[in-house]
């Protein structure tokens, strides 16, 4: 079934076993195919652009590749016998200034054919086996690594420059799949006739050209993993509310929560929203043709299949961390913060709203909220180790327009209340993925808030994971305008999605190379 | 409906080509090499008694180079000038900062801008600044904060400290991204293999700024174009 058929919910019209790749190239629907070519320019310029190792903390996710890939095994949070980076990586990081560089936009890599001397003269002699810890990701289950580790062992007898390049580029799969099942998620919400293919486009476009999801797509991190498959279950979970309890859909989003889980720890986010889309599936489904045995056999295959990633993933990290945590943002973690719940509820009030009286301001230095979350760090965007910026006019343009977009979201939900109440499984469901997320992100981050450190360990790229919930809105408030205003509205949030993303290519290039 | 769109879309795209082209008619300092960044938010001083000097090794000197910054650490404007001296296999220079140390660059400002003589050659240097005035200590500005680091440690008179000085090489006064447009792309392909390189980014750059945006106008015209049949 193509693309076309599958958002259209028809038949497709005959057999065609002997399709050729063209054939399949040409039943991608052209507005889906011109945003995935645009994301793809977005994703190889953010690879090529970004110096080594100036992603978010892409130098313990590399050293950690090259660890799983040369050895068999991951990195190590505590001490042992190696180091954070292999001799090889280091003898790289020291030759092309990669350390002084990572979040100071003071430093600038080194360029000079005198340091790219030094660099050839001794990196055939190094080893690359030696990285065995303390990696401060070396916690993280180990899925995306080892499908990184397939680039780099195809990319081995290259120099390490070509080798992170694989790396960086084998994440381009993983943005087509979120792009793609973005594209279907939202034609699930939409499936009449005729498609409201704008709506579907613009909401698409939403996920496709968010500079944080192509910035992202060209870096080596885990989180590429985490959207694809969290995107993936978003769209599945909403075809499982019209195809009912088969048993293939409800092992499927047990599978698809299980990747998730051994993708990172944030993963877990999506075991209570795959539970609930599997729940509704079951409800709505009471009187399918799907025997309950069978129905029985899915929810059963699909909770076992959470449930081996779960021990799997726990057991990788409590070899490699000890008992102290399953994911990067839970590390610092401390048991004080779930005791003080009154304390959690003002910090999460806090964290949207302007504090209320009596409130305690909330541990810890500095302003961290729904602006620089939400505005900031997802919606706009800031790059390599978030030191990339666009001028702040930039950001205040993106409040305003985004409360505008809830404003207006609002309105559409008022205007189409009938609508949405005959929806209201899809909404429950997009609402699961959003909720559980937001519930496990600030759940970690007030506890690291309650740490010795009191970090808040929150950025706006743990939101990717919902990003098809925000195409689905998008494209919700678009289709429900009028005519004309339809149009401008949703080809203007596709054009400043473009202007952001050339714009921030654009601002990531002077930022190191002028 | 297309027309709407098409005007919503020109008008955004423009102001974001306006945008982008002051980003790159706008000035920046022409740094050619930061051997460690000057203190983001606390310095350190480095105080630089009769005759002691701090150094720095692997400090990346070429052709081009014309200045060697580092910044004051003195709490007051009243502050000495400086010797910077730069050695390399084969190579020497020594140059003194500005005599008016009021002048923009000349260390009251907090910014110290030595002007040397640039080597024939690209060199690893190791570089070294004193007090040029008998008598009076010169205080550079160092950092100890986590996030400022170094690929060679400071030595005072030939002793590991613990700040680290900040210390640039610059190629001369501000210039524009797009005066050196060539240079930027050729520093951006510095380090990746082959086919990477100034021209193949330049190529994908300008993909990217005009078939992004291309395809964004594609997408909405012809989804537009599939629903109503306009």
């Amino acid at each position: 079934m193509t693309l076309e058929h599958a958002t259209a919910g028809e038949a497709p019209p005959g057999p065609t076993p002997r399709a050729s790749v063209l054939t399949a190239v040409r039943a991608v629907p052209r507005p889906l195919a011109a945003l995935l070519a645009a994301a793809t320019v977005l994703s190889v310029a953010w690879a090529l652009f970004t110096p080594a190792l100036q992603g978010a903390d892409e130098t313990g996710h590399v050293a950690y590749v090259q660890h799983l890939a040369e050895t068999g095994d991951g990195p190590s949070v505590g001490l042992t016998g190696g180091r954070a980076e292999s001799q090889e990586l280091r003898a790289f990081i020291r030759w092309h200034n990669l350390e002084p560089l990572t979040g100071v936009d003071t430093a600038r890599p080194g360029w000079s054919q005198v340091e790219r001397d030094a660099w050839d003269r001794v990196e055939g002699d190094l080893r690359r086996d030696d990285g065995a810890g303390p990696n401060p990701v070396g916690q993280n289950p180990p899925l995306y690594y080892a499908y990184e580790a397939v680039a780099y062992t195809v990319a081995s007898g290259f120099s390490l420059p070509a080798r992170l390049l694989a790396m960086r580029l084998a994440n381009l799969p993983l943005l087509w799949v979120t792009i793609v099942c973005a594209w279907l998620a939202i034609g699930e919400l939409f499936r009449r006739r005729p498609a409201p293919r704008f709506a579907q486009t613009v909401g698409t476009g939403a996920v496709a050209l968010l500079p944080m999801a192509t910035f992202m797509s060209g870096i080596v991190n885990p989180d590429n993993l985490l959207m694809a498959t969290s995107t993936a279950a978003v769209a599945l979970a909403l075809a499982a509310l019209r195809l009912g309890p088969r048993p293939a859909v409800l092992a499927g989003l047990g599978a698809l929560a299980g990747i998730g889980v051994l993708a990172h720890g944030r993963g877990l986010a999506l075991v209570p929203a795959v539970l609930v889309a599997g729940a509704l599936a079951l409800w709505r489904g009471r009187g399918s043709p799907v025997p309950v045995r069978a129905r029985a056999l899915g929810a059963a295959a699909g909770i076992a299949l959470i449930a081996v990633a779960v021990v799997a993933a726990g057991a990788y990290s409590n070899a490699h961390a000890g008992d102290t945590s399953l994911t990067g943002e839970l590390t610092g973690s401390s048991e004080s913060g779930l005791n003080d719940l009154s304390g959690f509820v003002e910090y999460v009030w806090q964290f949207y709203f302007s504090p209320m009286t009596n409130m305690t301001p909330a541990p810890g230095e500095g302003l961290f909220g729904y602006r620089q979350l939400f505005v900031e760090q997802f919606l706009t965007g800031a790059f390599a180790s978030l030191e990339v910026k666009y001028p702040d006019a930039v950001y205040r343009l993106m409040q305003v327009l985004q409360g505008l977009g809830l404003v207006v979201l609002i309105g559409a939900v008022a205007r189409r209340w009938e609508v949405v109440r005959a929806h209201l499984a899809q909404v429950a469901v997009l609402a699961a993925f959003l909720l559980s997320l937001m519930a496990l992100l600030h759940l970690a981050a007030w506890q690291d808030l309650n740490g010795p450190e009191a970090a808040h360990l929150l950025a706006g790229r743990y939101l990717l994971p919902v990003v098809a919930v925000l195409g689905a809105t998008v494209a919700f408030v678009v289709d429900v305008l009028p005519g004309r205003v339809r149009a401008g509205l949703g080809a203007g949030i596709l054009a400043l999605a473009a202007a952001l993303s050339v714009g921030g290519v654009a601002l990531t290039v002077v930022r190191f190379d002028a | 409906m297309r027309r709407v769109a098409i005007v919503v879309m020109a008008a955004v795209l423009l102001v974001a080509a306006l945008a982008l082209g002051r980003l790159a008619v706008r000035d920046r300092p022409a740094l050619e090499f930061v051997a460690t960044p000057p203190p983001i938010l606390e310095a350190t001083p480095i105080e630089l008694r009769r005759g002691a000097a701090a150094c720095q090794q692997d400090v990346v000197l070429t052709p081009r180079s014309r200045v060697i910054r580092t910044w004051s650490g003195s709490p007051t404007p009243d502050v000495p000038r400086l010797r910077v001296t730069a050695r390399a296999d084969g190579w020497s220079t020594t140059a003194l900062s500005p005599e008016r140390t009021d002048l923009p660059g000349g260390g009251a400002d907090g910014v110290y801008d030595t002007r040397i003589e640039p080597p024939p050659r690209e060199v690893l240097a190791t570089v070294c600044v004193q007090s040029a005035e008998p008598g009076r200590t010169a205080i550079l500005a160092g950092s100890e904060e986590p996030r400022v680091k170094t690929r060679s440690p400071t030595r005072v008179d030939g002793r590991e400290i613990d700040a680290r000085m900040g210390l640039a090489v610059l190629t001369g006064g501000p210039r524009s991204p797009l005066s050196h447009a060539r240079e930027v792309l050729e520093r951006a392909a510095a380090f990746w293999p082959a086919p990477a390189g100034w021209l193949s980014l330049g190529l994908l750059l300008a993909v990217v700024a005009v078939g992004v945006p291309a395809a964004a106008v594609y997408a909405v015209l012809r989804s537009l174009r599939e629903e109503t049949g306009e």
